[in-house]
């Protein structure tokens, strides 16, 4: 079965002159690790909430086709029937905490599906230590970073066990070395097994660990395919960020000087044998 | 600008937010400030303004000391531009919210009119004069607030956090149009590493409070204080350190053309 | 928002924070009704407000409190000159004062050694709707937040030339425009986010939502609960003359 299913998905936000999303297809197999990029406005936000079922409920609108995830039909749901199959985390990391504890939102979820207070408590232990969150457990929101208050929040989608994690825009508002290591987070996660899709602006951060990437453009998908695949189409493009290393690549094969995969960090170039011709 | 062993504490805390800031920026510079959250980049930009004054030390902006003036007096000297545009945005039309600078430093009708029809001209606003600001896109509104403060020209612009949350385009277009403001000091707070490589030559790293390091931006980047200032190196210097290039190119184009020249010779 | 501190829960250890909260609750509301019963009685009044003063440093928190009092005074001092002028009598005028000091103190005893989810809980355990529970805490939850926005606002609009200061009463209010829209519009958008939070995290799944935490009622919670009531009914009976 495959995680994720969007077949001919169409999407208009109510009193909205256009469509958002028009036509998109897109599968997700389990284990994927997908990255949603594109310019503002794209769509990229308006597709995650149509996995997690926000559209159509929460947004009303004109919506077309089909989203199913994990054999589930999203639009015949209501977000809240969902949780347990998807977690969402939202860009803004302390709107979506909403609780006095760091050990109490991680509860919450739990409390809202009515699990016995044994198995909540066993339930969030595990999820706590699983995100080294054991020294945090009693502090506030308030006095988190935003790195912490994200890391929170995935906890709190992962406590009912979910076999997707969406997350949109995650590291917006985090410094760079905060969202490296959210990013790094992810792909253990990801390695565990979680069906991962984020939609994200810093590509570089994010698309080694990844193995689909989804470029939107204007509501549509432009492309999808293996990263290095599609990131060499928009090397010399504004359009999405590149990492450095692969526009240099790029580059120096165009020259001659570069043979072989084109990297996605420092390492890879640095590792590809068939690199670089002697030099320096 | 000068900053003269300037110290600061919030109310309520125990710890400084700046520990003995030394600085001095002069007429037309641009400058990047790096430093990860909570390193007190913030608190930084607040005393360049007149929002926040030192606990200790001075700051002095075209040779006035802070303390001795009015908030809106300096204000009217150093604009700046916050990273939220909805943390200011109040008015009916976007007419009004970029007239709104010019009616509280008291401009007379007929110059505000004439000012802000420029500003939203130059911003490719003009279409949007009578529209609600908060119906623009993300970028349109991003236009919108530095719009808003450059319609007063002030003589340094402080801008925090430009290019958070923006697209590859959307951070081009914001580096482009602060290149055109010629004569001004243009002074940004970014954790954007290839932004402020880009448009500013100078950098400064700020960490715990305290300037790590101030200087040219290519010697910068190539000197070791990432780790300390938590922030990651670009690939690009990384990727020069690792092959062991003499020379030290900060953009991918620096660095093909660097080696290339190192092959050629 | 530093005058906000003596009202925000901090952890501690002290007898009063390992007090259920109904204890407490019932303590405030003796605090609340001796100020009452004592009405203009200044005397009184001080020695109430330095009992609740005294239980604040028994749970060692004068130092969050103390922000809250100053700002207390302030509105105090205003109730004062405003019943100066209208109802007259000096002394009469000042005990008006003091007895909001103590309804501020005795309200922060609570807040300052009450966990909000024990509150939420005992809120539960009364009987009020859960979804009604949840909204109150959140609305709590966030008020710092919100605070510190209206901050980020103010520092926006001062950066343009903003100057909130006139003694125009008709242009202060206008002058609130810049602070307030700005205010909302944010209030809204961050009220949609945690409405989404809350539709993601299952929120509506079940009517019967379970409880994470459990509160004991220990034996000291009963001596305190019990022996507060006791001094309630005693003042009351005492203040309706029922007594000698």
């Amino acid at each position: 079965m495959k995680a994720i299913e969007v077949k001919d998905l169409s999407f208009a936000y109510q009193n909205a002159t256009r469509y958002a999303i028009r036509h998109v297809d897109l599968d997700v197999e389990e284990g994927d690790f997908v990255v949603i990029a594109g310019p503002s406005g794209c769509g990229k936000s308006t597709l995650i909430r149509a996995l997690n079922g926000l559209i159509p409920h929460f947004y009303e609108g004109k919506y077309e086709g089909s989203v199913i995830l994990e054999g589930v039909e999203v639009a015949s749901k209501q977000p809240h029937e969902l949780f347990k199959l998807v977690g969402t985390v939202f860009q803004e990391p302390e709107s979506q905490l909403l609780t006095f504890s760091v050990e109490r939102e991680v509860a919450f979820p739990l409390e809202n599906a009515g699990i016995p207070r044994d198995e909540m408590r066993r339930a969030v232990d595990e999820v706590i230590k699983r995100l080294n969150l054991e020294a945090l457990r009693y502090r506030s929101p308030n006095e988190l970073s935003g790195g912490e208050q994200q890391k929170v929040a995935i906890a709190a989608a992962l406590v009912s066990k979910p076999k997707v994690l969406l997350l949109d825009e995650p590291t917006s508002n985090l410094d760079p070395v905060s969202a490296n290591s959210l990013i790094w987070l992810l792909h253990e996660l990801n390695l565990q097994g979680m069906t991962i899709v984020v939609s994200e602006h810093r590509l570089p951060l994010v698309v080694e660990f990844s193995n689909k990437l989804v470029v939107m453009d204007s509501g549509m998908i432009a492309d999808v395919g293996r990263p290095v695949d599609v990131l060499g189409k928009y090397a010399d493009k504004d359009i999405i960020e590149v990492p450095d290393v692969l526009v240099i690549a790029d580059q120096l094969t165009r020259a001659g000087l570069y043979a072989g995969d084109l990297p996605l960090s420092v390492g890879q170039f640095l590792s590809s044998t068939k690199g670089l011709k002697p030099v320096i | 600008m000068v900053f003269r062993s300037v110290h600061y504490s919030y109310p309520l805390s125990n710890q400084e937010a700046l520990s003995g800031v030394d600085l001095s920026i002069s007429e037309g510079e641009r400058v990047a400030i790096l430093g990860e959250n909570g390193a007190g980049k913030t608190t930084l930009l607040k005393h360049m303004n007149g929002l926040l004054r030192p606990t200790k030390g001075f700051v002095e902006i075209e040779g006035v000391d802070t303390r001795k003036a009015k908030t809106y007096e300096i204000a009217r000297k150093v604009g700046m531009v916050f990273q939220n545009p909805n943390h200011q945005f109040f008015a009916q039309t976007c007419w009004d919210e970029v007239a709104f600078a010019l009616r509280n430093f008291g401009y007379a009708e007929e110059e505000i009119a004439k000012r802000t029809e420029a500003a939203l001209r130059d911003f490719g606003l003009w279409e949007y004069k009578d529209e609600s600001p908060f119906l623009l896109s993300s970028g349109e509104k991003k236009r919108l607030s530095i719009a808003s403060v450059m319609v007063y020209d002030p003589s340094v612009l402080v801008l925090d956090e430009p290019t958070a949350g923006q697209d590859a385009g959307q951070k081009r277009r914001i580096g482009e149009m602060l290149s055109t403001f010629k004569g001004k000091a243009v002074i940004v707070s970014t954790h954007d590493m290839e932004f402020a490589v880009k448009h500013f030559p100078r950098t400064i790293i700020i960490s715990r409070g305290r300037v790590v390091v101030d200087g040219p931006t290519r010697e910068v980047f190539y000197g070791e204080y990432w780790a300390s200032a938590g922030l990651l190196e670009p690939q690009v210097v990384a990727l020069a350190k690792a092959l062991g290039m003499t020379a030290k190119p900060i953009t991918a184009q620096e660095f093909v053309k660097a080696f290339e020249e190192a092959v050629a010779k | 928002m530093s005058w906000a501190s003596g009202l925000t829960f901090v952890h501690g250890d002290s007898f009063l924070h390992r007090l259920n909260p109904l204890p407490k609750i019932v303590i405030v509301i003796g605090f609340f009704l001796a100020a009452i019963y004592v009405y203009d009685d200044l005397f009184h009044l001080i020695v109430l407000f330095g009992l609740s003063a005294a239980l604040i440093v028994a749970a060692r928190q004068t130092r969050r409190w103390w922000p809250t009092m100053k700002m207390s005074l302030f509105v105090a001092a205003v109730i004062a000159a405003l019943d100066y002028a209208f109802v007259g009598g000096l002394w009469f005028s000042v005990a008006m004062g003091v007895r909001f000091l103590v309804v501020v103190s005795a309200f922060s005893i609570y807040s300052l050694t009450t966990p909000p989810d024990d509150t939420a809980a005992v809120f539960m355990r009364i009987g009020l709707p859960y979804s009604f529970v949840v909204a109150f805490m959140m609305s709590i939850r966030f008020l710092p937040l919100l605070a510190k926005e209206a901050q980020n606002i103010v520092d926006a609009q001062t950066s343009r030339g903003f100057n909130m200061s006139t003694r125009n009463p008709i242009k202060l209010i206008k002058n609130y425009i810049p602070i307030l829209v700005p205010l909302m519009v944010i209030s809204l958008m961050r009220a949609d986010s945690a409405a989404q939070a809350l539709e993601t995290r299952g929120f509506g799944y079940t009517n019967k939502p379970s409880s994470y935490g459990s509160i004991g009622f220990s034996a000291w919670d009963w001596l305190v609960t019990v022996g507060s009531v006791a001094l309630i009914v005693y003042a009351t009976l005492q203040r309706v003359g029922l007594l000698i």
